[in-house]
């Protein structure tokens, strides 16, 4: 299973992506580079930079609460602007400036940022909160915010312009990073359409073009609250293909590419690049997609932590890494989330299949059949349960694919019946990756230390306490988990030279471009 | 026969295949309406990908109207299909229509440039060819053919944009239509997707040409023409010509449509904003309105380019004219 962060996130798929202008990479002739930044020089105002991401057709969409690919994500991500978002794995405020709990835990007071205006110059508030919630909760809306576990949004008060008393119906020590990772973008109070002259943000860019499936033109908007954005125009370009998107950038017609495949970066190694100096950027170790298999622990045989444990024994990371990966990753430790706060980076287990073979039979799985349910979320996803096939046979495993389209992937009943899932996960914070988890009951692992630790770790108001109670989940989940993170996944974008400022705020499959320039 | 009865037996076959185009529409709105919703999997779960309760999951399904009987839903499909609508996408909650027609118009753009070139192409190389059967021209032919049926299209498609786009800078490697235009404002952008398509179907249709073509110049009456002394340019010009015309007609009325839906690889490959990403991407995240309207707006212009194919043969052979009862 993989999923995109902001589908993951917002509508909880567990279907993933991966992301560009992130950090180091290699270039044509083969060298690692950084992501393009903006440091060195100073920004250079002016000029239009072309971005080509994986669209979704006729489905794309203004509205920023219902996009579901990465164009959306990245697009609309430079006309809107969310209430508080992550940097450097860190939560940094956007349209709020603080989130406190009440002393009761039972509420937390939001404060809003001052001078923030709206594309036609009205002033944002607090009912823009209120109505972008509003929107988020209403009956039959198709794509639930995780945020809304938490708020109970028909009893939010509005207490002055730019403050709001928020209820919670349970306990939620750090508001501030769950609205980060939920990705509330806020729409202005009372809109109805999201065309291209109705859509109006608080972002760095305003919506001057727009065709679903095409491209989007976006203008800068000087009065943005964050300073005027460097680059005049700003266009998103849709191609569903990755190679395409590669062609586009190699021919001229883009000057960024987002999420490249492995196979086209061994290509571009080897040169014949009419722009010899185009590079390869990969998003860095922070930014890695996770890929790998959840074992349904509900069932026999991977209801017994020794049959768990042997099948993480089993595995040969690095084989997957060099021929899933093409050698773009490294190897995982079984936990998901490498790269973002509060991750255990322990060092991946080693194979062992003298030691796997005996667990196994301790279990009373020797020679055992298994069925991996799958699907093409990811490249290579489908390719990797083969090989999986072959080395977990050594172990006397015996594995039998069932591969199935995505949209078929995420049916709970077949889930349930197979005895392990693939899944492929961004570097998304712990605290959504484990609640997720935590509502496919086949992906679930019952364990009331885990359950506890989880619990803490929402709850806890410090710093020291949420590190201690992640400390301690991952530590279950490394002693007798049932996830098998067998590597961490570069991602890969392809860029001319002079494209910099590209952050990858939120994810680098869709990154931030609102503070982009051509050098 | 007189020019009346032959007109009359026409207008009774006209009408009968008609009525049989009719039925079959019928019973291709079933087929498609029931084989599209039986796919696993629908856009809520895809949506919701494992991060909805499963409680929530049935309230949407419900919203949505998905947990009505078959029956129920297929009459109402229909009877939108009736008045024109097509029905509301699941994912972006948009009309089929909206969504389907500019994308429909530019894929139909496609397969008639693709025709317009390689129709009259694939009867000169056919011809040629099958005029020289057994020969070196014609073996070089059939083995290009051949090569070129043989390879993926994606293959091909990436082939050109090497040379053409990325290699020798004459053409643009995707087709960046603006918001608003129509592909045939930007001429240079549809080079590349037509020259695959061209390509392609060129290759199999030339092979049937060719076929015709050398059934033809083995016919005795041919033979005989030819053992009096008639020209091989006037043989193929008098005597092949018409018995190729209505084969090639025929093979290219139901390529031309195919090409509409079928051109999918390519389509992706040139980034071309056609039909062809709206029916993978409804077909991978299970919007079954989308797929449903799409696989029925083709499968009935398919049914039309038959109609017409044998209307035209039929046009184009004075013997079954009177026959075609």
């Amino acid at each position: 299973m993989g999923t995109s962060r902001r589908g993951f996130l917002r509508a909880g798929a567990l279907a993933g992506l991966a992301l560009p202008f992130g950090a180091a990479c290699g270039g044509d002739d083969g060298r690692t580079t950084a992501r393009p930044r903006a440091t060195g020089t100073a920004p250079r105002r002016g000029g239009r930079l072309r971005a080509a991401l994986t669209g979704s057709g006729s489905a794309e969409s203004l509205h920023p609460l219902t996009g579901a690919s990465p164009v959306d994500f990245a697009r609309n991500r430079a006309v809107y602007d969310p209430l508080f978002t992550e940097i450097d794995g860190r939560t940094a405020p956007r349209l709020a400036t603080s989130a406190t709990v009440a002393p009761d835990g039972k509420s937390f007071r939001l404060a809003l940022r001052e001078g923030v205006r709206w594309h036609d110059g009205s002033p944002f508030g607090a009912r823009d909160v209120v109505f972008t919630l509003r929107t988020l909760d209403a009956p039959g809306f198709p794509f639930p915010n995780d945020a809304l576990t938490y708020i109970d949004v028909p009893r939010i008060k509005i207490t002055g312009d730019r403050t709001l008393t928020l209820p919670l119906k349970r306990r939620l020590g750090d508001p501030a990073t769950l609205l980060a990772t939920a990705q509330v973008y806020i729409i202005k109070d009372g809109t109805r359409t999201f065309e291209a002259g109705t859509a109006l943000g608080t972002g760095a860019f305003r919506v001057s073009d727009f065709e679903p499936g095409r491209s989007a033109t976006l203008k800068r908007f000087d009065d943005h609250w964050d300073g005027a954005p460097h680059l005049d125009e700003l266009v998103f370009l849709s191609l569903a293909d990755p190679q395409a998107r590669v062609s586009a950038v190699r021919a001229g017609q883009a000057d960024f590419a987002a999420d490249i495949p492995y196979t086209a970066a061994e290509t571009l190694k080897g040169g014949g690049a009419r722009r010899p100096d185009m590079v390869v950027h990969t998003a860095g170790a922070d930014e890695r997609t996770g890929y790998g298999v959840v074992l349904n622990a509900t069932k026999a045989p991977f209801s017994d932590p020794r049959a768990r444990l042997a099948m993480r024994l089993a595995v040969d990371r690095e084989e997957l890494v060099e021929t899933i990966l093409l050698g773009h990753g490294v190897p995982g430790n079984d936990l998901y989330g490498a790269g973002s706060p509060y991750f255990e980076d322990r060092e991946p287990p080693r194979r062992d299949v003298a030691r796997a073979r005996r667990l196994l039979r301790d279990a009373g799985a020797e020679n055992t059949d298994i069925v991996i349910r799958s699907a093409e979320t990811e490249n290579g996803v489908t390719a990797s349960v083969t090989v999986l096939a072959q080395q977990l046979k050594e172990a006397g495993i015996t594995v039998r694919p069932e591969i199935v389209t995505p949209a078929e992937f995420s049916d709970l009943k077949a889930m349930a019946r197979a005895d392990a899932v693939t899944l492929t996960l961004g570097a998304y914070p712990l605290q959504t990756i484990y609640p997720r988890l935590a509502l496919v009951p086949s992906l679930t692992l019952d364990d009331a230390e885990l359950k506890a630790a989880l619990g803490d770790s929402f709850a806890a108001t410090g710093e020291a306490g949420r590190a201690r109670a992640w400390r301690t989940a991952q530590n279950v989940m490394l002693d007798r988990g049932n996830a098998v993170v067998w590597g961490n996944a570069d991602t890969l974008s392809l860029a001319h030279p002079d494209v910099r400022g590209a952050l990858p705020w939120g994810g680098a499959k869709y990154p931030y471009l609102g503070k982009a320039w051509l050098a | 026969m007189s020019a009346l009865h032959s007109g009359r037996t026409l207008l009774r076959y006209v009408v009968r295949r008609l009525c049989l185009s009719l039925v079959l529409l019928v019973l291709l709105s079933v087929v498609v309406f029931a084989g599209v919703d039986v796919l696993p999997g629908d856009a809520v779960s895809g949506r919701a990908g494992g991060a909805l309760t499963p409680e929530q999951i049935a309230d949407i399904r419900q919203q949505l109207g998905l947990r009505r009987p078959l029956i129920e839903r297929y009459g109402r499909w229909a009877g939108g299909l009736l008045h024109g609508d097509l029905g509301t996408s699941l994912v972006s909650g948009r009309p089929v229509g909206s969504l389907m027609g500019r994308q429909l118009g530019n894929s139909v753009l496609l397969a008639l440039l693709t025709v317009l070139v390689a129709a009259p192409l694939s009867l000169v190389l056919g011809m040629w060819a099958g005029a020289r059967r057994g020969r070196p021209a014609d073996r070089v032919v059939s083995a290009a053919a051949i090569l070129l049926v043989a390879f993926p299209e994606y293959v091909f498609a990436g082939a050109l944009v090497l040379i053409f786009a990325i290699g020798l800078d004459w053409l643009p490697a995707v087709s960046l239509v603006p918001p608003g235009d129509s592909p045939l404002q930007h001429p240079d952008l549809l080079v590349l997707p037509v020259l695959s398509l061209v390509l392609l179907s060129l290759a199999y249709a030339a092979r049937v040409v060719r076929a015709a073509t050398a059934a033809a110049l083995r016919e005795p009456h041919v033979e005989s023409a030819r053992l009096n002394g008639q020209r091989e340019t006037v043989l193929l010009r008098r005597a092949v010509l018409p018995a190729v015309l209505p084969v090639a007609a025929q093979i290219w009325c139901v390529l031309g449509v195919g090409l509409v839906g079928g051109a999918i690889l390519v389509e992706r490959v040139f980034g071309y904003p056609g039909v062809g990403e709206l029916l993978v991407n409804s077909v991978r995240g299970g919007d079954l309105p989308v797929a449903q309207a799409l696989a029925m707006v083709l499968g009935a212009a398919m049914l039309v380019a038959l109609l017409v194919a044998d209307l035209v043969v039929v046009l184009m052979t004075p013997r079954l004219r009177t026959e075609a009862v």
